[in-house]
């Protein structure tokens, strides 16, 4: 065997060995409890089959925790690119260069911040008593600002927070998508009869259909990871307002009772549903 | 038609003007309160002058479980990445120079590892390591994180690898060097800018991590993240002034890579997807 | 009536003033070429008549209407680019009635409008394909089918035929003269290749460094160049340049070039004795091969011979001096052999060693 093909062996088979025995492990592992009834009070387990699965069916909190997460997801994804798209170009035509260098860097901030820090940073600016944002609102609504303990706004503001970080972060993104386009086109659109929104519109955005798509989906999975600011900022609550799949599956495993096989097969679960749904959404935007 | 276009401007300015703010207040806020007296942060009306007090900062660094927390980020964070380069880069080195019938399908497993939801491999990995003995220690959150910073960076990597201009290493070749050598002398050398963005950004995502460290800790290993989370759960008694001050020096080092981490991603949209638009 | 006027305009790009104080009178329906090398400044103006680039001074005039704060799409004026410009991933039908639609003109009058300028241009059959499907010069096409459809008053051509291979660019070269033929819409038309100038134009401006060097038709360009710049930009091959001085010779002057001595009468030209000038000697009037060396003529040793077809270039060489002579495919001379030239006075230009201004008197 010549060197050649000797490299990519040594260089690839450690990291393929330890990457497939970190993933897999765990994955075939979770999958077997997940037919077990472990928990973490009781040493001892036996097979229950597909029972887990079946009580997921009918467990009214998980029904609900299903139905945040769906919330959630098209809410801070909508958000995030809506956001990212307008600010965006907003960005390329209407500021200076020392105003675009100084938002380039201002802005990729709240995404470089640990998520709970950018939790806690809103979870204090929020607060009912002592709040940046409370004293302002109380004098001029004479109402008190309680976003995070009423039940219809909880997940929204949250939800806030998450498209704070990562809204502006895309913004930069697709500014620097927008610098990337090549001149000319836009000069002809301009001399086409086209405003500004219009050029935006029919010939900036469609040409980064590409990169757009790819942001989204990105933002889609990043979404899924919502748990770090919820379990800082509500914890699920108030009630399960804000309690998505693994804000449910995390309290099941740790905080009551610690029923790991429980949370198991909810996170398979989950696993699977997001398999299929990006695959079938990656395999329709791919054409 | 030039009056309608100042007012144009003139919302973009504030537009603009209103979204730093939006970055701006909140953070210099919680930046304002780490230096207060508790009984300056829990006034209703905002405090914007107060006596200034280091206690604060004081207390997050020489109190034991803060400066656990930020000794076992350091560490943890420090040796997963470094643990990831040195596994990753060569990894990504010969995925972007040796391709085979096997290359796309070991990179699309590796792109799909970041596909998988935390909570459903955190689960499993917890009882292996309670099982192990191993729970709550730095070595079972390095091993755990090295699934995170492997796959970032081979994934990061690849591409600034595939950037080095296959004509310097083959002039290389012919000068005499063998594949190891060109790896080391020339590719890594090349394409080291690139290749501290991709390192960089896995530090950035390690050290940000919550999730996994909450599930694997309890008091011993526990990262800064969960130091400071621990903070926000303690009901009436939440210090807030401390929080505000160990969410600062949590954010600092993620924030250093600022620089840096503008650069590599004006690097990688540039190059990457500049040619493929205009097509 | 579609004139265009410059007066007085200035563009600064920060520190650097890349037009110095243009003028200009572009008559309704002629064809102006905007004629200079790469970073003369002759792109930008084209861009400041677009609205695509600011004025930093002075006004330009469309059809007697100041221009200056008008937007581009205000100005009824088409711009044709180097690289085509067309919009990527539209297809040819949307890319050229993209314009129509965005001022709401109604389907069935885009539809007639589209069929008229494609088969005009005879792109008719490829109304469903993208640009990436299309050749060079069909993309071009397109774009310029795309300017036409628009009824402009002004076309504004930015080196259309740049990227294309020299057969295709004859080929749409002799096309875009054709429409203009039959539109007879105003154009301007930048481009740095001086064949192209010469063909096209109605009238040529040689732009230098921000400032206009001449504008003159293209035989009084190329006759009566009115300085070294433009008769060294116009004309291929390039002019061939001789030192001489001029000394007074009764009712003529004699302008002596190292040995060899010409006689020319005075009332052509504004010359003094003991003067400095260049000769300007084009190629194609060194063509008369004398026997012996006699006043009006030149020798040398010929270095160099390339063959044209129809003619060959001789390189000769007289006193280190490289002279180009294009003469025809069948004189019969070889490398290392001694030439004479019998010059034609009157193809002779002369200027002024220091200003480099052409000498003859209007």
């Amino acid at each position: 065997m010549n060197i050649k093909t000797r490299l990519p062996i040594l260089f690839i088979a450690p990291t393929l060995v330890l990457l497939a025995t970190l993933a897999l492990i765990p994955l075939v592992y979770a999958i077997i409890i997940a037919f077990q009834n472990q928990t973490l009070i009781k040493p001892d387990s036996s097979f229950v089959g597909l029972e887990n699965f079946f009580n997921l069916f009918s467990d009214r909190r998980f029904i609900n925790s299903l139905k945040i997460s769906f919330i959630w997801e098209l809410v801070t994804v909508s958000f995030t690119m809506i956001l990212a798209i307008f600010l965006g170009i907003l960005i390329h035509e209407k500021s200076s260069p020392v105003m675009k260098k100084f938002l380039t860097l201002l802005l990729l901030i709240p995404v470089l911040l640990p998520r709970v820090a950018a939790a806690f940073v809103w979870k204090f600016a929020l607060h009912p008593i002592f709040g940046l944002f409370t004293y302002p609102y109380k004098l001029i609504t004479s109402q008190s600002l309680e976003l995070l303990s009423n039940p219809s706004t909880a997940l929204y503001t949250v939800a806030m927070v998450d498209v704070w970080q990562w809204g502006l972060f895309f913004a930069i993104i697709i500014l620097k998508l927008l610098e990337t386009l090549p001149r000319e086109p836009f000069d002809a659109a301009r001399l086409d009869n086209a405003k500004t929104w219009e050029i935006h519109f029919y010939i900036s955005l469609p040409m980064l259909k590409a990169p757009l798509v790819v942001l989204m989906f990105v933002k889609m999975i990043e979404s899924l990871r919502s748990f770090d600011l919820i379990y800082v900022i509500t914890r699920g609550g108030p009630g399960i307002t804000t309690e998505t799949l693994d804000m449910y599956a995390f309290s099941l495993a740790f905080i009551e009772n610690g029923r790991v096989s429980y949370a198991s097969s909810m996170a398979i679960l989950m696993m699977i549903l997001t398999a299929i749904i990006f695959t079938v959404i990656w395999k329709r935007a791919s054409k | 038609m030039s009056r309608s276009f100042k007012i144009e401007n003139f919302v973009s300015q504030f537009i603009l003007f209103l979204t730093a703010l939006m970055v701006l207040i909140p953070l210099f806020w919680t930046f304002l309160n780490g230096f207060k007296y508790k009984v300056d942060i829990i006034s209703v009306i905002p405090k914007i002058f107060f006596t200034p007090t280091l206690d604060n900062f004081i207390y997050v660094i020489t109190k034991q479980a803060v400066y656990t927390g930020l000794l076992n980020s350091i560490i943890v964070t420090g040796i997963s990445v470094l643990l990831g380069g040195l596994l990753g880069l060569p990894t990504a080195y010969a995925l972007a120079r040796y391709p085979n019938k096997w290359t796309n399908d070991i990179q699309f497993f590796v792109l799909s590892l970041r596909f998988l939801p935390p909570v459903a491999v955190a689960i499993p990995i917890m009882i292996i390591w309670l099982k192990l003995g191993l729970y709550d220690t730095r070595l079972s959150l390095i091993i755990t994180y090295l699934l995170l910073s492997l796959s970032s960076t081979v994934w990061l990597s690849v591409p600034a690898f595939k950037q080095v201009p296959i004509e310097v290493e083959e002039a290389a070749l012919v000068d005499g060097y063998n594949p190891y050598e060109i790896f080391l002398k020339i590719a890594l050398p090349v394409a080291y800018p690139s290749l501290i963005g991709a390192l960089a950004f896995s530090f950035v995502l390690i050290w940000n991590e919550f999730m996994i460290a909450l599930m694997l800790t309890t008091t011993d290993a526990q990262t800064l993240p969960v130091v400071a989370s621990g903070f926000t759960q303690m009901g009436r008694n939440v210090p807030w002034g401390i929080l505000n001050a160990s969410v600062i020096v949590l954010s600092i080092p993620p924030l250093l890579f600022l620089g840096l981490l503008s650069t590599f991603l004006d690097k990688i949209i540039k190059k990457s997807l500049g040619g493929k638009i205009s097509g | 009536m579609a004139n265009i006027t410059f007066s007085n305009v200035k563009k600064s790009f920060t520190n650097i003033e890349v037009i110095k104080n243009f003028n200009l009178e572009v008559n309704d329906k002629e064809f102006i070429v905007l004629l200079g090398p790469s970073g003369c400044g002759k792109s930008t103006l084209l861009r400041m008549i677009a609205g695509l680039e600011q004025i930093s001074e002075g006004k330009i005039f469309i059809d007697d209407i100041l221009v200056n704060d008008l937007l581009p799409r205000e100005r009824n004026v088409a711009m044709v680019f180097q690289n085509y410009a067309l919009y990527p991933h539209m297809n040819v039908f949307d890319n050229i009635s993209f314009g129509l639609k965005r001022i709401k003109v109604n389907s069935s009058e885009i539809k007639k409008r589209v069929d008229e300028v494609t088969t005009l241009l005879g792109i008719e059959d490829y109304l469903l394909r993208n640009p990436k499907e299309l050749s060079g010069g069909q993309q071009q096409r397109v774009a310029i089918a795309r300017a036409i459809i628009k009824t402009p008053k002004v076309f504004l051509f930015d080196e259309p035929l740049s990227n294309l291979d020299a057969k295709l660019r004859n080929h749409l070269r002799t096309e875009i003269s054709q429409l203009h033929e039959k539109l007879k819409t105003t154009s301007i038309y930048v481009t740095h290749d001086q064949l192209e100038a010469m063909s096209l134009a109605d009238r040529i401006v040689v732009i230098k460094d921000g400032y206009i060097k001449q504008i003159g038709n293209p035989k009084e360009i190329y006759l009566q160049p009115s300085d070294m710049f433009v008769a060294s930009f116009i004309g291929t091959p390039a002019i061939n340049f001789l030192q001489a001085t001029v000394s007074d010779s009764g009712n003529q002057w004699k302008i002596n070039s190292s040995n060899n001595n010409f006689y020319i009468d005075k009332k052509n030209y504004n010359l003094s004795h003991g003067l400095n000038i260049n000769l300007g000697l084009r190629p194609s009037n060194i063509n008369t091969v004398c026997d012996n060396v006699d006043i009006n003529s030149l020798e040398g040793i010929v270095r160099h011979i390339e063959f044209f077809g129809q003619e060959q270039l001789i390189s000769f060489e007289k006193n280190n001096n490289l002279i180009n002579a294009l003469v025809p495919f069948n004189l019969k001379i070889s490398k290392g052999e001694n030439i004479c030239f019998k010059i034609d006075i009157n193809s002779l230009n002369i200027f002024d060693t220091k200003t480099e201004k052409n000498l003859y008197k209007k």
